[in-house]
């Protein structure tokens, strides 16, 4: 019950400012589909400074504009769910790719955290930062939780995530043309490694398949990150810090 | 659970069709709101900021780079050294 209430608070706190939201997903759309798909233009990346800089134009600060849009915040949840429905129309071509998947998931997952931590460390970054770098590929709930576990900083990891999901979509195809990738499984899959729920969400504008493996690795990604990067923390810390 | 009961029902259901689609094509909608708040970060984020995108940049274009050259080797190169009928000929 408890629960419930919860969830009617951050809906009922959706105000007017919605619309700010609702109108640079509206131009960034339209931007995104003029330009034929050019991933410069993403809805997300169009929308993202669009919105800040009105928000700046009318003086309103964060937590009020975040607050008003409790409606699309909730609804994060809902599509996190219906994320199913795709993927379960490929679950019949999974079993032959299932090794595949596997060690793409196991060894990928561990590559983007450790080459995180290392890249930032080369790059003398402060430790809490790094610490905060570590689960940049995992979708925002799970890295949240990994980062409080791990000594990292909250606030922060949800920039990183999101900043991790915007480079994604902007290079992957660069990357799958230069390596040669052409199966919409296998760019789905990467993207949802790599990019979590932005990348997921560049990948079903591509094709409802390619969605449906991003989902897919995203979600193996999110469950073998927890499981592994925790325990394992100190390792990488004690060789790069 | 929702996948599992997809799974084992396996007949199309168009309303779950219709509503999922309708909220997987907004997505990027639902992003919108955490996204900006990237424009307003403490100054001492700030400060770290140019290695904080270059570590980004970097791990994340590797790590996509890394993925894309994994699966080509266990797709592609992989089989054609188990399959006899793929190996080259002796000369």
């Amino acid at each position: 019950m408890e629960f419930l209430i919860l969830q009617w608070q951050q809906i009922s706190l959706s105000s007017w400012v919605i619309g700010l939201s609702l109108v640079g997903f509206m131009i960034g759309t339209w931007a995104y589909s003029r330009s034929g798909g050019n991933p410069v233009l993403h809805p997300l990346l169009v929308a993202t400074p669009l919105v800040a800089g009105l928000l700046y134009l009318i003086d309103m600060d964060f937590q009020t504009y975040y607050a008003g849009n409790g409606i699309l915040n909730w609804l994060l949840g809902p599509t996190t769910v219906a994320l199913a429905v795709p993927l379960s129309k490929q679950m019949r071509q999974l079993p032959p790719l299932l090794v595949t998947i596997g060690i793409t998931v196991l060894v990928g997952g561990f590559f983007t955290t450790v080459s995180a931590i290392a890249i930032g460390a080369l790059l003398n970054a402060e430790e809490l930062v790094i610490l905060s770098l570590a689960a940049k590929s995992v979708t925002t709930p799970i890295a949240v939780g990994i980062t409080e576990q791990i000594g990292g900083l909250v606030t922060l990891i949800v920039m990183v995530v999101l900043l991790t999901g915007i480079v994604g979509i902007l290079f992957a195809q660069t990357v799958f043309n230069l390596v040669k990738i052409t199966d919409e499984r296998w760019q789905g899959l990467i993207l949802g490694i790599s990019a979590h729920a932005i990348g997921t969400a560049k990948a079903f504008d591509k094709s409802p398949r390619c969605g449906a493996f991003a989902t897919l690795g995203m979600g193996l990604n999110g469950i073998w990150t927890a499981v592994f990067l925790p325990p394992l923390m100190p390792i990488p810390v004690a060789i790069f810090l | 659970m929702l996948l599992g009961v997809l799974t084992v029902y396996d007949r199309p259901l168009e309303f779950l069709d219709k509503t999922s689609n309708l909220l997987i094509q907004n997505l990027s909608l639902m992003f919108i709101p955490p996204s900006v708040g990237a424009f307003f970060l403490s100054a001492q984020i700030y400060q770290q900021f140019p290695s904080l995108l270059s570590t980004i940049l970097l791990s994340t274009v590797g790590g996509i780079l890394f993925l894309a050259l994994l699966v080509k080797l266990l797709l592609y190169k992989a089989p054609r050294f188990k399959s006899p009928a793929n190996r080259p000929k002796d000369q």
